[in-house]
C-alpha cells in the first residue's frame, strides 16, 4: 500500500529517533558527540525509519525520553518532520498497540540526505560528557 | 601489497583466517583473540588491537540490535574492514570509530584534524567513501570504490598527516 503524507503531523512537529550507543561517536572536528549517519537508515527489509511523534507522546503526559522504554543506554535526537519532507521524505502515523506515538519517515535515504538528517537533528538526550582525546 | 590482496574472499572468520592478506601482521597460531596480532610497532598504530576487536565484536549482535529490526552483521565485511584498515593504518594515523549499519554492514568514521571520513563496506567488494575536507585540500568523495582504493589511500594519507 502507497503511504500518503499525513498532512495532520506539521512542519514543525518533532520526530524522535532511538540512537544506541555505537552510534554515538565523537566528533573531534567541531568538538562534541554527533549520531553517526548509520542512525537514520531505512530497515533492511525494506520497511521506513521508524520514529516517535512527540506531539503524541506530549498530549498524552509522557517526557521524549518514553520513546527510549526498553532501551537502556540508546539516546534520542529530534528532527523537524520540515527538514524531512524537504529531503524527499513522507511522514505517517503508524500507532502500535502498545506504542501510539509510532510513526515512520517514508523514502529513499541516500548518503547525502542521511548527512543532512544527521546535521539538521538536535538531541534530547544531552551528550555532555567529555570527549575521549583522540587516539593515535 | 596491492590493493586485490585485500579482496580475497573468506568463507569463514577466523579459522579460514589468510594471514597472508596481511603482511605487517603475525597472526599467533594459538591467539587467544581470533583478531588479535602481533604488530609491528613500525607499521602500525597502538589502537589496531583493539579496532580490530571491536569490528570483531559485531560479529556477535544479534538479530535487532539497533531495536529497529536489523539484520545481523556481515561477517565478510567485517573481515573485508579489518583487512584494510590493517593495511592502511600506520603509527600517527587516529583511530575511528567502529559503527555497525542496519543493513548489516560495517562503517568506519573519523571525524579529526577537519576531516569527515566515513568508509562503509556495503559488500565484500563494494566500500563506499564520504570525505570532507574542511580545510579543502581534499576534493570531497561521496562515492563506491570498486577495487580501486587509491582515492581512499591518499585521504587516509592526509589524515595521518595532520597528527
Amino acid at each position: 500500500m502507497p503511504y500518503v503524507d499525513d498532512a495532520t503531523i506539521g512542519d514543525e512537529e518533532r520526530l524522535l529517533r532511538r540512537v544506541r550507543q555505537g552510534w554515538i561517536i565523537p566528533d573531534h572536528n567541531r568538538g562534541r558527540w554527533r549520531p553517526s549517519k548509520a542512525a537514520f537508515q531505512n530497515s533492511e527489509d525494506g520497511s521506513p525509519m521508524s520514529v516517535h511523534l512527540a506531539a503524541v507522546l506530549e498530549v498524552a503526559g509522557l517526557p521524549l525520553t518514553a520513546a527510549l522504554a526498553g532501551h537502556e543506554g540508546y539516546g534520542l535526537v529530534s528532527l523537524k518532520a520540515g527538514l524531512v519532507r524537504a529531503l524527499g521524505q513522507i511522514v505517517v502515523r503508524d500507532p502500535l498497540p502498545t506504542d501510539p506515538a509510532h510513526g515512520l519517515v517514508v523514502g529513499n535515504k541516500t548518503e547525502s540526505r542521511r548527512k543532512q538528517m544527521m546535521e539538521a537533528s538536535e538531541w534530547v538526550t544531552p551528550q555532555d560528557r567529555p570527549l575521549p582525546p583522540e587516539k593515535a | 601489497m596491492a590493493d586485490e590482496t585485500c579482496l580475497n574472499s573468506f568463507d569463514t572468520l577466523p579459522s579460514g583466517f589468510d594471514s597472508g592478506a596481511l603482511s605487517d601482521f603475525q597472526v599467533p597460531e594459538s591467539s587467544p583473540h581470533p583478531w588479535t596480532y602481533s604488530l609491528s610497532s613500525r607499521t602500525a598504530p597502538r589502537w589496531l588491537n583493539n579496532v580490530l576487536k571491536e569490528i570483531d565484536a559485531l560479529r556477535h549482535l544479534e538479530r535487532n540490535w539497533d531495536s529497529y529490526g536489523a539484520p545481523r552483521v556481515n561477517r565478510q565485511t567485517l573481515l573485508e574492514a579489518a583487512n584494510l584498515l590493517g593495511e592502511l593504518a600506520r603509527p600517527r594515523t587516529p583511530a575511528p570509530s567502529v559503527v555497525p549499519t542496519s543493513d548489516g554492514a560495517v562503517q568506519l568514521e573519523w571525524h579529526t584534524r577537519g576531516i569527515d571520513l566515513e568508509v562503509r563496506w556495503a559488500s565484500p567488494t563494494i566500500v563506499h567513501v564520504c570525505l570532507e575536507d574542511l580545510s579543502g585540500v581534499l576534493a570531497p568523495i561521496d562515492d563506491d570504490l570498486r577495487y580501486d582504493f587509491l582515492p581512499l589511500k591518499a585521504a587516509l594519507r592526509e589524515l595521518t598527516s595532520r597528527g
